[in-house]
């Protein structure tokens, strides 16, 4: 399974991505993973959750999950993404963030 | 028109074609510039829209309005503690002594600072014009790399410490959270493509003012830099934006390099960010410093006057860039004259990013 995550937005601007590959991954990260993307119902998630009020400054999230043969990716405005998919989203902040300070170091 | 208001009331509420059709920023733009009768009526269906959605804040928030007296600031500060549920505990409020916080009491100032800067020098009436209460929550999240305004008022993140520090340092990105207030009680920018980005650059603009008149520095002097002190020790950097050099902010292994440009032949195409409102805003950003730095002296004197009328009578929510220029220089010619150096002033620092009007 592979997971794209691209986080934009926000008022600095910046870009957060991480890639995770469960190939590449330790079996309890990998199944760590597929728990929370079951726990989000990431794959009956609409495709894109909008807000309808843009505010300003605030974050956009794009997932990408390619399970076998289902795709699904998944937009969301920070102020509509779904209780569900929170600890998800917080999973991929955190794994990009880890990724950065290995870059770093 | 009361009557229309008074049947939404009684109504089942929810299919209210009033509340649906006429948007917010045109209900508040009634709601100043309209005669007594329209603005009751603006104010009755702004009051039971902001209702609907829950926003029990706003309305008490809008109960207020029009009572307070030009020149009353009243601040409040809250801690989320570390945790996503608005607006949290309140920790201080207008007058109460200073916070063993520093978040808190940056909040608490540089919200004081962007009111002040509004009224004494634009004679605006808090970001609303009628004296709203400047709420603002702290320790929003955790390790959250972000600022922002949620329409009723604004929160700070701490930053991760790795990349960003808190977000209360600098007091032109609080300036800069307020301004989206402004905006949208103004303009209305739509906060998508080139609305967006000129939504963002008014932000940049009037939060660097806002550092610009507490500093009491000119245009010349002044660094324009946006959020100087936000990118945390370690990082190649001196700030998130460049107003006087778009794309020269950072450039980091890790954040990579300030994308923004400063002229339109390299405006930036992308899906991502709604249209990349906080790229293009380079191109508008920089405009607004070749205008004030072709006029000299204290920015907020005369460009940001200029900037200021533009946005509070001029812009739409659908304006473009080319619509911000021809409305600034227009401006210039009213305020200024026509054919004075303030609107030459405001045509060459638009000539300057590839804009001719």
């Amino acid at each position: 399974m592979k997971v794209e995550f691209v986080r934009t937005g926000g008022v600095a601007g910046v870009r957060l991505t991480a890639t995770l590959d469960t190939e590449m991954l330790p079996p309890e990260e990998t199944d760590r993973l597929r728990r929370l993307i079951a726990a989000a119902f990431f794959f009956e998630q609409p495709t894109s959750r909008r807000s309808p009020i843009r505010e300003a400054d605030r974050f956009q999230y794009r997932v990408t999950v390619e399970d076998g043969d289902r795709v699904k990716k998944v937009e969301m405005d920070e102020s509509s993404v779904p209780e569900a998919c929170r600890p998800l989203l917080d999973y991929l902040i955190d794994s990009a963030r880890t990724r950065q300070k290995m870059k770093r170091s | 028109m009361r009557g229309r208001a008074g049947r939404c009331r009684e109504g089942s509420g929810r299919r209210c074609p009033i509340f649906c059709i006429i948007p917010p920023h045109m209900l508040k733009e009634i709601a100043r510039r309209g005669n007594a009768k329209q603005q009751e009526w603006a104010w009755q269906t702004l009051t039971l829209s902001e209702q609907m959605r829950g926003q029990r804040q706003a309305l008490s928030v809008i109960a207020a309005m029009g009572i307070t007296a030009t020149g009353t600031k009243r601040r409040t500060v809250y801690d989320a503690r570390n945790r996503s549920a608005l607006p949290g505990r309140l920790v201080r409020g207008e007058g109460d002594p200073k916070s063993k916080d520093r978040a808190v009491n940056e909040a608490y100032d540089g919200a004081g600072a962007t009111y002040d800067l509004y009224l004494k020098v634009f004679g605006r009436n808090s970001i609303d014009e009628r004296g709203m209460r400047l709420d603002s929550t702290v320790h929003y999240g955790r390790n959250y790399d972000n600022a922002f305004w949620n329409g009723q008022q604004m929160v700070y993140g701490d930053g991760d410490g790795e990349l960003f520090n808190r977000f209360t340092i600098a007091i032109d990105v609080i300036g800069h959270e307020l301004t989206h207030g402004v905006t949208e009680y103004e303009a209305g920018l739509e906060y998508q493509d080139q609305s967006g980005a000129l939504n963002e650059s008014f932000s940049d603009v009037f939060g660097s003012l806002v550092k610009q008149y507490k500093r009491r520095q000119t245009a010349k002097i002044t660094d324009w830099l946006i959020g100087k002190g936000l990118l945390a020790p370690g990082v190649k950097g001196k700030a998130l934006r460049s107003m006087k050099e778009p794309g020269t902010a950072y450039d980091d292994d890790v954040l990579g390099k300030d994308p923004q440009p400063g002229h339109m032949k390299d405006y930036v195409k992308t899906h991502d960010d709604n249209g990349g409102v906080h790229i293009n805003s380079g191109v508008p950003n920089r405009a607004f410093y070749e205008t004030a730095i072709r006029l000299g002296g204290n920015a907020w004197t005369k460009a940001g006057q200029i900037w200021y009328v533009t946005l509070r009578d001029k812009l739409r929510p659908a304006s473009s860039f080319r619509d911000a220029a021809r409305w600034t220089v227009a401006v210039a010619k009213d305020l200024y004259g026509a054919g004075s150096l303030e609107q030459k002033a405001v045509r060459e620092g638009w000539t300057a990013v590839g804009i001719r009007v």
